[in-house]
């Protein structure tokens, strides 16, 4: 087919109009909380004493940390689904969850505690937490890289990454309203032992990925090509 | 060079608003300066430089499916050489190079000669038949009798929209068998 005929096809097809990426976004995301919270509901259940707690700032802080890395990943992935997008001036924004993180950190320091500092930071049922983020997190993380897919991100790990934040900064929410440990300390220890293995999941071999480092040799090797060195990798395969 | 950029930066404002006669400009537009890139970047990988239509051809089409990712305040050429880099790579390792791409290729293009078309496109073509008969009819007509939709619902005794649909499809699985060839 000559070029010119394929402009002229293109042109053709004009009128067809793609759904803006945040709105498939949004739309999957919907379409998997219900698994997310059927599993939430199943397995854990709304913590008995939760009008008490609600009194507790400690216990509202974590659904702030949680939020706050949910929509700052959001912001992120959205930015990055754009081809010529890059993390610089973005970044930050993932800095947000960790600061409110280091205040309630440092404000749970100065008050008189009862109990150990590595009971605090251990919490109580480290084990079932480590357990249900991730669980919850997969539907969130299938949706969101479904919905980033529509996109055309050119940098699969990284966007890969973002994505697994975002569903662990999601699942964490919900796991938030069970877990009865409310130091910011086992905030911490949540926030960065269960959902660290989602981005390494997500990412898809993103060690290999030499993303950034060849710039200066004004060499391009993209991560994750499904056929050569990484295996079989549906998610880190670029979308444009 | 600015001239030329802000006024494709319009014609795809003209084109996404429904402008299909802006959106034919526009790719006319930058097809030469797609083509000199990949050229270049075939030169440089000690490929036939002949290759350059496919490549191109790969391009337009990403652009294509891809146009909804173009934030429609921000200027259009950054965004479609980033997709012109992309393309160029990946066609380039689906040759078995390794891959040496200028990041600048894509930065000053307008500045040499535009190049002439050279050897005609096959991986298009090629692809093309492997679609289902109805998509690969509805393509052809479109592209090569140059008809209209409306003559070509005409002709196959289809509806406006069914070809509007079809349309669409075969250009969406012509390009996901391009890219997983």
């Amino acid at each position: 087919m000559e070029t010119d005929q394929l402009i002229r096809t293109l042109a053709a097809d004009n009128t067809h109009r793609e759904r803006p990426v945040g709105f498939v976004l949004a739309l999957a995301l919907l379409a998997a909380a219900p698994v997310s919270a059927a599993i939430f509901f199943a397995e854990l259940g709304v913590r008995p004493d939760v009008m008490a707690a609600m009194r507790n700032p400690f216990f509202d802080l974590k659904f702030a940390v949680t939020l706050a890395l949910a929509s700052s990943a959001i912001a992120v992935s959205l930015h990055l689904s754009r081809p010529e997008a890059s993390l610089r001036g973005f970044g930050w924004l993932l800095l947000i969850p960790a600061g409110l993180l280091v205040a309630g950190i440092s404000g749970e320091m100065m008050m008189p505690q009862r109990m150990p500092i590595m009971m605090r930071l251990m919490g109580r049922n480290s084990m079932v937490c480590l357990m249900a983020i991730p669980a919850m997190s997969l539907p969130l993380l299938a949706a969101a890289l479904v919905g980033l897919r529509h996109g055309a991100p050119t940098r699969p790990a990284v966007t890969g990454a973002i994505a697994g934040l975002l569903s662990a900064g999601l699942a964490a929410m919900l796991y938030a309203a069970h877990c009865t440990d409310d130091s910011p300390l086992f905030v911490f220890f949540l926030r960065f032992t269960p959902p660290a293995p989602a981005p390494r999941r997500s990412a898809c071999g993103g060690s290999a990925a030499p993303v950034g480092r060849s710039r200066a040799a004004a060499v391009r090797k993209w991560p994750c090509r499904p056929a050569d060195q990484h295996g079989p990798c549906l998610r880190g395969r670029r979308a444009c | 060079m600015r001239e030329h950029k802000d006024e494709w930066t319009g014609l795809m404002r003209s084109a996404i608003a429904g402008d299909s006669a802006a959106y034919h400009r526009l790719l006319k537009a930058v097809t030469p300066v797609l083509r000199a890139a990949a050229r270049r970047g075939l030169a440089r990988a000690g490929q036939p430089v002949d290759q350059s239509e496919d490549i191109v051809q790969d391009i337009l089409l990403a652009v294509h499916l891809k146009r909804h990712t173009w934030d429609a305040n921000a200027p259009f050429a950054p965004w479609l050489f980033a997709i012109a880099r992309n393309k160029l790579i990946d066609s380039l390792r689906r040759r078995g190079r390794r891959v040496f791409v200028n990041i600048d290729d894509f930065a000053e293009t307008l500045s040499g000669e535009p190049a002439a078309e050279t050897a005609p496109a096959s991986e298009v073509a090629a692809q093309l038949q492997s679609l289902p008969a109805r998509q690969r009819d509805i393509l052809q007509s479109i592209a090569v009798d140059s008809a209209s939709i409306k003559d070509t619902a005409a002709k196959f005794a289809m509806s406006e929209g069914a070809v509007r649909v079809a349309l669409h499809r075969g250009l969406a699985s012509l390009t996901a068998k391009l890219r997983g060839q």
